[in-house]
């Protein structure tokens, strides 16, 4: 956008309004975070302390020196890794191929199947969880990291083909003619014009995906029940006891399970900030 | 065509690396460690133990002791049996079994927390265990429980409690001259205790947690006015004279500003922290709590006492519940299930319980010069003692749908002004009607 036709830019007061409100929603929206890093560095004594303190006066690792030697928060952390890669992995590229399919293709009841790819996404996974429970039961797959994949990937393909359908449906036609006139067969236009000019548009909504098996419970913990396979959403759990809430140590290993969703958005935001504006922005 | 030539081989690298790891992460299940192991003890069993507790946690003290327990039944049981702990959080470990029973399947040794014993034997995720457990009570000697009360009402016995919990009054001895020792006193002394930044006392009226913030008040209380909660046949008679009494005198507490309105808001856990924060002067909290409330900087101050009842002469009858060990409805075989129960229930390994803040089920263990050096013996023994003046009781499946529903009609007395026996004749019928 040309700074000088920005709305922003002719109007000094505003920018400066907008720089605090920003800084407003950004204290508000970062404050839980700052407060579970606080609790995480107090001690056990000082968590339930009143008036609470801030900044705690007196700062322990113990609580992340616990969660990594007196736990087996690595394993839950290893398989929420593998479980999520590859579930968002295969999941992305079965839904990029079927969007393109369903946009570029002439195929009959295109609309019907698309909507019905929708549909399924708009079962109620609890609605699923005694059947598919049955199901990987007798088909041995239970307590197994393969059938949280297979889950996984099942869920997020549908949603997912539909958002990259909506991206897809923004990308000029021509661009796939061109490409056909100049020698193109139709599956090397996807791989050579379609997925470089679309990366903004899959990786967001991979993204998006991958924050969804992350932090998902209801299935991690109902198909799993062996703790070296038990995800980190299931895994955290473990601080909510009967004979209390360990806050210090919950806090801690909260502080630690989110650092890889962190590092996935700062590596990824360039693309997920255009893939974000362009379901934005219509013309 | 070079290019065209690496880019299939890393293509194909790339879906056997894929394969590869899928094949390993269902694999995994079922490793060779497994079948080394099974081929080694080739006469006996490999059994599943469900129980909320993580064996692999070395920062809970219980979770050592289950570890250690497990670990010493698999080096010595004469049978070659071994025993692999599969563990729940506390609050899916309900569905979880359910869920897994209605599937056929389950483990062999199951824990299940006994005011949800009889959900877990309508689902059918339990298996009877009289023809054991009987013979096993009376040769323990020592067992708190009779087999007569473990009994329920199809004349089986389907668990074994292996620790006990106990509800009593928790306050800050700073702030209290003594003990309150009736309904009267809790309500003087805690009123007056009362600040600006803190409160006299407080019950968790909220519904989460099922609402056991109240209920493990409120059914000391109904029997300390001389009233039941449900009947034998399992009717709800608590909107009796004494269900009423309970409720007006939890109002009062509110009207007397030894609680407030910020009560309806907090469950069990958010009084016990407000109590280990020092914005509580008293909660009634199961003895279970002790090691999480004595990590707080106040706890120099904290003392625990039986339950006010109405008069000063007779505490309100303790609420015990705990822990009980059933054998799984799909057990390979109830008899070598139930010998890991006996194992556990060993005076030896309840003497370990009480090393990890558990207060025992097998009074022998009170004799035990370890036990006596627990520095919470003292308190253990007075719960004990408090523990004998109520009876573990095991509710009906439906129990946490009526304490949800009890505690909304609570919430309509105490802070909207509504007619309390009319509230608790409305929720008994609702019951009763089921």
């Amino acid at each position: 956008m040309n700074k000088k036709n920005s709305s922003l830019g002719k109007t000094p007061g505003l920018d400066f309004l907008t720089v605090i409100i920003l800084i407003g929603a950004s204290v508000i929206s970062l404050f839980p975070v700052l407060w579970g890093l606080s609790t995480a560095l107090k001690t056990d004594d000082a968590v339930t302390m009143f008036p609470p303190e801030i900044i705690p006066s007196n700062i322990t690792l113990d609580n992340f020196v616990s969660v990594f030697t007196k736990s087996d928060f690595m394993i839950y952390m290893r398989n929420s890794i593998l479980v999520t890669l590859i579930g968002v992995v295969v999941a992305t590229v079965v839904a990029a191929h079927a969007a393109y399919a369903l946009t570029f293709f002439k195929i009959r009841f295109r609309k019907g199947i698309s909507f019905f790819i929708l549909m399924t996404s708009m079962v109620p996974p609890v609605a699923l969880l005694v059947p598919l429970y049955m199901l990987s039961v007798k088909l041995n797959l239970y307590n197994t990291r393969i059938l949280l994949i297979l889950v996984y990937t099942a869920w997020r393909t549908p949603v997912l083909t539909w958002i990259m359908q909506g991206f897809f449906e923004k990308l000029p036609m021509e661009i796939v003619e061109a490409g056909i006139i100049d020698g193109c067969s139709k599956t090397k236009a996807f791989y050579k014009l379609i997925l470089p000019i679309s990366q903004p548009g899959i990786v967001s909504a991979a993204l998006l995906s991958a924050v969804y098996v992350w932090n998902d419970y209801l299935v991690s913990s109902s198909f799993i029940t062996t703790n070296e396979k038990k995800m980190i959403s299931v895994g955290l759990y473990q601080y909510i006891t009967q004979y209390g809430i360990k806050w210090g140590l919950l806090m801690a290993a909260v502080m630690v399970s989110i650092i890889p969703i962190i590092i996935l958005f700062v590596c990824l935001q360039r693309k997920f900030v255009d893939g974000m504006a362009a379901g934005a922005v219509k013309g | 065509m070079k290019l065209k030539h690496l880019k299939k081989t890393v293509s194909v690298l790339l879906s056997a690396a894929l394969i590869a790891t899928l094949v390993g992460c269902s694999s995994s299940s079922n490793d060779g460690s497994d079948t080394a192991q099974s081929e080694e003890n080739a006469e006996g069993i490999d059994m599943t133990f469900w129980i909320f507790l993580d064996p692999n946690s070395t920062e809970d003290p219980r979770s050592v002791v289950l570890s250690e327990i497990v670990e010493e039944y698999n080096e010595t049981n004469e049978y070659g049996n071994t025993v692999t702990v599969e563990s729940f959080n506390y609050s899916e470990f309900e569905a979880q079994a359910i869920q897994a029973a209605a599937a056929g399947t389950g483990p062999d040794i199951i824990n299940c927390f006994s005011d949800q014993l009889m959900q877990h034997i309508e689902a059918g995720t339990v298996q009877p265990m009289t023809e054991y457990a009987a013979d096993f009570i009376d040769e323990m000697g020592d067992y708190i429980h009779t087999a007569d009360k473990l009994t329920q009402a199809d004349g089986e016995i389907y668990s074994l409690p292996w620790e006990s919990r106990v509800t009593t009054l928790w306050y800050r001895s700073d702030i209290y001259d003594t003990a309150p020792a009736s309904w009267d006193d809790l309500l003087t002394m805690s009123s007056e205790a009362s600040t600006d930044l803190a409160l006299g006392f407080g019950i968790g009226l909220s519904e989460d947690g099922n609402g056991a913030g109240l209920i493990e008040t409120f059914i000391p209380w109904i029997h300390s006015a001389g009233g039941e909660f449900l009947d034998e046949d399992g009717n709800a008679v608590f909107n009796s004279d004494a269900g009423v009494q309970v409720v007006e005198y939890i109002k009062e507490l509110v009207d007397n500003g030894s609680m407030d309105q910020t009560m309806m808001n907090m469950s069990y856990d958010d009084v016990v922290d407000a109590f280990k924060s020092g914005t509580l002067y008293g909660v009634n909290a199961g003895t279970q709590r002790a090691a999480t409330i004595l990590e707080s900087s106040y706890a120099d101050s904290f003392e625990t006492c039986p339950m006010p009842g109405v008069t000063a002469d007779d505490p309100a009858p303790a609420y015990n519940a705990g822990q009980t060990l059933a054998i799984g409805a799909f057990a390979q075989n109830p008899e070598m299930s139930m010998d890991f129960i006996k194992f556990f229930l060993s005076e030896e390994n309840q003497v370990k319980w009480v090393g990890a803040n558990c207060l025992p089920v097998r009074t022998g263990v009170f004799d035990y010069d370890e036990v006596k050096e627990n520095p919470m013996y003292d308190d253990m023994m007075e719960w004990s003692e408090y523990a004998q003046t109520g009876e573990i009781t095991f509710y009906p499946a439906d129990y946490t749908e009526l304490c949800t529903e009890l505690v909304g009609a609570v919430q309509k007395v105490v802070y909207q002004g509504a007619d309390a026996k009319e509230e608790l004749d409305s929720v008994a019928e609702w019951y009763n009607s089921k």
